[in-house]
């Protein structure tokens, strides 16, 4: 380039300057994020990383705390683990258990006392706390003791499981109730049991697990009633309950719980219609239920009306309280719609005394249906298109004891399927209390209401994601807000095309 | 006032620009010259800060374009060869957001826009969509672009290129106001175009300045010698004799010839006393040659640069 | 800024493209949710992150244009002829595909209204879900601009955030074929296998270091880790500094 005329022409300085400033900036900036990143991850990634997941998880709600400060100052109440602390809470149920302990221990003035003893470190504590051995105190459960009196939880007694999940390997769980089980059991053992239920057995019936849990809650001591040839109901039951049976009673337990019910004997029965039980028409327990009035029928209903729809087949529905009831109740006006699933019709059997009262309770849409299913499967329609109940309540007028029964259709009350799936809270479990103390007498100004903390638990409310509501959702959703968006791309393309 | 002292650019091994040196007055609209790729548009895109130099500096009223780009940019508006229009946008919309970006007052917006819309004449087209606007209405839109927000000065890079001759006597017309209250630097291939506007010219060629004069000196060193073409029906070579026999042409040359129409091109020298016109039609028309067309010839930029290289 | 940002965001809204990224978006999460909804459980934190999958289709749509078009137009010129720092522009075009995210996330609001009527849950992991879903549209966006600044073809500005994008949301896969090509590698040349697994693992390992979703998996159960935003943030922050010199590299460039 030595040309005369074009000597070579040295490059500005500034804009070397600039190349050099703006090449080594991008350089440190990079380094610099780099080796903050590394530095901030590796010293205070730990410390700034914020679990707000647990914080409803691993604090008591007021409920709790007014409770246990309704209980006398001197209280001593001692929780104890078998086990060592758990430091390691991650993925175990002890991350819910052990902070909300601390939190009972931190909330009560005093009353309640933590305490974590490894039984394999010192056996005696089995010894100390249970003498007689009545209680399982297996390393890894958590003992209640109070007022002499122990109550033996097992940290998974304290979550409700998804039971489509639930394999051999593995339990899904979905809700959180940790609190449910620990206040629960504070109450019960400082009010001790005031009632007694008896669940019948042995009929190829699911389980009673959670109701059990229920009654308890509820101030019942619980204890089964297996089926047997000589089948009497014991003297000192309030409560009798018939949950979910696969196979009709017996002619000896027909005329037991009849006796039952004439010496004004309360009763639950739930039954519902499943693969199970098709075939039976439950005449025997027909029989007992007579006694009031009321009948079960051996078809299974079908809501036609999509609005009462969860699924199109209309098989799983809503059911609506029947305002009758809240002549007998006034309680229940609190409810409005329950989940209704696979359900025998309930009707009033028309026996012929006048001093017998029947009310229906749920009832279905005027559009219901009931169907019959045969031997292969198919459906054939059975009655009429009308209204049909789901649950029914019968006792008698004017007597001072009269026995008093209800009916569920459905087993979508008592069942541990359902309560395992929809946890306390739900509306239909909530029903079911109300059913128990309005049978057993008691008002509910010292229930506890301690809700259940969902967990993985996305389950949205069944009664309001009905058939036409999903419909609703597809055509807004994919149909609606994409096609008018689309139409607007169209009208403000073509608007300004021509301006 | 702009100061551009010693501008080079290198794209690689080719000199765009090679040591460039001049300064734009107030009020002074300036005439940019030089054939296509001569380094003007390089020039001006350094001026506004759009490319870098190699080395040379300019400076706008006292700030360097390099180390005060923001302040230097402030008083400057231009319109490059491309206008840089938003083809979606409305006229309005677009100016709404020049002002944005020029940082014109919110309060002052709506005055300023209808003063700058009724200047380049757009006001029936404000509302329609740039993209549809024809080309001179578009040109349009990027001179108002360049005079929103009131700089001192404006770079227009060839603002007539592919107007019909109306929309160039508008936009000429439209400069010579802007003149009156901005200094002017305005580029161009075409001399008339220059001298129709410019107080004062810079010529450029292959990257270096070849004059910077003023209009009317320029015309008189253009003016030493012009050249005048001829068509005629005749014999060539008696007619080649007689034309030179008339006093004041320095030269004939044939150029075209069909038959016995021919072409021939006249060299006069200007400061002859006599109209040489005149003469020679009526030397043609004693003869009986009759003359078919008689205009003067437009110097190519070319001869130009030679006619003042080899005066200057 | 402000004045970039106007422009960039209503311009969307000026030609179809905004609505039809909208609409596109709607129909999937629309279809997300339904998909849920219609089981009975919506779990909002699952579709938030499903949507995280689109980023790679939507993120070039609405990005490739930022720059590339004013270049090929010739409208850059306004960005560096006018008083405007060219920082701000970038941040402006930047919030302008921000801003568009956002009106597209709307979408999810929606759908967190209508889980809440019907009783379902919307708890802190969705919320935390949503930061991230943010943050990382935040570092992709910055991505897609800084491959719109460096081209003046929308499409190959397109292909490069597509393919810068796809990488990142692979980079876990990536990094153990990674280190298991270093340990190949190594014990061909001769270093004993144990030393050649431990040197892939590493590299592996600090490969995958790099991975914005792992590092963000744990928001969705609320667990919420400020440095991996600080890590989301930072990333966006050197691309958008990157895209402010390249375009810068016209004040100083020599080519």
């Amino acid at each position: 380039m030595a040309n005369k005329d074009n000597k070579q022409v040295k490059t500005d300085n500034r804009a070397k300057t600039l190349k050099f400033f703006s090449i080594w900036s991008v350089i440190i900036l990079i380094a610099i994020v780099l080796l903050a990143n590394i530095l901030f991850d590796g010293l205070l990634g730990k410390a700034l990383t914020f679990d707000f997941s647990m914080s409803g998880n691993n604090s008591i709600s007021q409920e709790s705390v007014d409770f246990i400060n309704s209980l006398p100052d001197d209280s001593n109440i001692r929780i104890i683990g078998l086990l060592e602390k758990p430091e390691n809470l991650a993925n175990s149920p002890y991350q819910y258990i052990v902070p909300l302990l601390d939190d009972y221990q931190a909330k009560s003035g005093g009353r309640i006392t933590v305490e974590y003893i490894d039984p394999e470190k010192y056996p005696s504590i089995i010894n100390q706390l249970d003498p007689q051995g009545l209680n399982d105190l297996t390393a890894g459960n958590y003992v209640v003791a109070y007022n002499n009196n122990l109550k033996v939880i097992s940290p998974y007694d304290c979550f409700a499981y998804d039971s489509s999940q639930t394999t051999s390997y593995s339990m899904v769980p979905t809700a959180n109730n940790v609190e449910y089980t620990f206040t629960n059991a504070i109450l019960q053992l400082s009010r001790g049991t005031t009632f007694k239920a008896y669940i019948v057995t042995g009929l190829r019936e699911e389980g009673s697990v959670y109701l059990t849990s229920i009654l308890e809650s509820i101030g019942c001591s619980v204890q089964e009633l297996p089926v047997s040839d000589n089948f009497t109901v014991p003297e000192d039951c309030d409560l009798l309950i018939v949950n979910g049976p696969n196979t009709d009673i017996s002619e000896t337990m027909y005329v037991a719980m009849e006796n039952y019910l004439y010496n004004g004997g309360d009763m639950i029965v739930a039954v519902n219609y499943s693969a199970d039980n098709v075939t039976e028409k439950f005449t025997n327990l027909n029989n007992v239920l007579h006694y009031v009035s009321l009948n079960i029928d051996d078809s299974v209903i079908r809501e036609n009306n999509a609005s009462y729809q969860l699924e199109s087949s209309g098989f799983n529905s809503l059911a609506t309280l029947n305002s009758q009831i809240l002549s007998v109740n006034e309680d229940m006006q609190n409810f409005t719609q329950f989940k209704s699933s696979f359900a025998r019709p309930v009707r009033d059997f028309g026996t012929p005394h006048s001093y017998i009262e029947v009310y229906p309770v749920i009832s279905t849409s005027d559009n219901a249906m009931a169907v019959r299913t045969d031997e292969n499967g198919q459906t054939t329609d059975y009655e009429n298109e009308g209204t049909y109940n789901v649950a029914m309540y019968g006792t008698f007028d004017g007597m001072a004891d009269p026995p008093e029964v209800m009916v569920f259709g459905t087993t979508n009350f008592t069942s541990d399927t359902y309560i395992s799936n929809f946890g306390f809270n739900d509306s239909n479990i909530e029903f079911l209390r109300a059913t128990i103390r309005m049978l057993l007498g008691t008002d509910d100004s010292d229930a506890l209401q301690i809700t259940s903390k969902p967990l993985d638990d996305y389950s949205i409310d069944q009664t309001k994601a009905t058939g036409s509501a999903q419909t609703t959702v597809l055509i807004v959703f994919m149909i609606v807000i994409p096609l008018g968006l689309i139409i607007a791309a169209a009208v403000v393309y073509n608007r300004r095309k021509n301006l | 006032m702009i100061e551009i002292n010693n501008l080079v650019k290198h794209y690689g091994d080719k000199k765009a620009v090679n040591g460039i040196s001049f300064t734009v007055n107030d009020d002074e609209v300036l005439g940019f010259l030089g054939p296509n790729g001569a380094g003007k548009s390089t020039t001006m895109n350094i001026i506004t800060g759009y490319l870098s130099s190699t080395s040379g500096t300019v400076k706008v009223n006292g700030h360097d374009i390099l180390e005060e780009p923001e302040l230097a940019k402030r008083d400057i508006g231009y319109l490059p060869e491309l206008p840089p229009l938003y083809l979606d946008m409305t006229v309005l919309e677009y100016l709404n957001f020049i002002c944005d970006v020029k940082g014109v007052k919110k309060s002052e917006r709506k005055e300023h826009l209808a003063k700058v819309i009724s200047m380049v004449k757009i006001t029936d087209v404000a509302d329609r969509l740039i993209g549809n606007l024809s080309k001179g209405y578009k040109q349009r839109v990027g001179i108002a672009q360049a005079i929103v927000g009131d700089p001192k000065i404006l770079i227009l890079d060839e603002p007539t290129v592919g107007l019909d001759p109306n929309q160039i006597l508008e936009i000429r017309k439209l400069i010579k106001t802007l003149a009156k209250s901005h200094s002017v630097i305005i580029s161009s291939h075409i001399l008339s175009e220059i001298q129709a506007v410019a107080d004062r010219v810079v010529i450029i060629n292959k990257g270096k300045v070849a004059a910077i004069d003023t209009i009317s000196d320029l015309s008189k060193r253009l003016s030493g010698s012009s050249k005048l073409l001829l068509s005629f029906k005749g014999p060539v070579k008696e007619v080649c004799s007689k034309i030179h026999s008339v006093p004041g042409v320095v030269n004939v040359s044939q150029r075209i010839s069909d038959g016995d129409i021919h072409e021939i091109e006249l060299t006069i020298d200007n400061n002859s006393a006599s109209d040489v016109r005149a003469s020679i039609f009526f030397a043609m028309a004693k003869s009986g040659w009759p003359i078919l067309e008689f205009r003067s010839l437009d110097p190519s930029l070319e001869e130009i640069f030679l006619s003042i290289t080899s005066k200057g | 800024m402000t004045a970039i940002f106007k422009r960039e965001f209503l311009s969307y809204f000026r030609s179809p493209v905004g609505y039809v990224a909208i609409a596109i978006f709607s129909f999937l999460s629309g279809f997300l949710f339904y998909s849920q909804f219609s089981t009975g459980g919506v779990n909002l934190s699952s579709e938030i992150n499903s949507l995280r999958n689109f980023f790679v289709i939507i993120i070039p749509i609405i990005t490739m244009g930022l720059f590339a078009e004013d270049k090929k137009r010739g409208t850059e010129v306004l960005y560096y002829t006018t008083p405007v720092n060219l920082f701000s522009v970038v941040m402006g075009k930047f919030l302008a595909a921000v801003a568009l995210f956002a009106v597209m996330f709307s979408n999810v609001f929606i759908h967190m209204i209508v889980t809440k009527a019907c009783d379902g849950a919307v708890g802190v992991g969705v919320w935390g879900s949503v930061i991230v879903y943010f943050f990382m549209a935040f570092m992709f966006i910055s991505i897609g601009i800084l491959a719109s600044a460096v081209t003046d073809s929308q499409i190959i500005a397109a292909i490069f955030c597509f393919i810068m994008i796809l990488v990142i949301q692979l980079i876990d896969t990536i990094s153990t074929y990674f280190g298991n090509a270093v340990t190949a590698l190594l014990g061909n040349f001769g270093l004993n296998s144990e030393k050649a697994a431990s040197v892939g693992s590493k590299l592996a390992e600090g490969l995958s270091w790099l991975d914005p979703f792992d590092k963000t998996q744990d928001f969705r159960f609320g667990v919420f880790s400020v440095s991996a935003l600080m890590f989301c943030l930072s990333v966006a922050v050197v691309f958008l500094y990157l895209a402010f010199r390249v375009l810068e590299k016209k004040r100083w460039s020599q080519g």
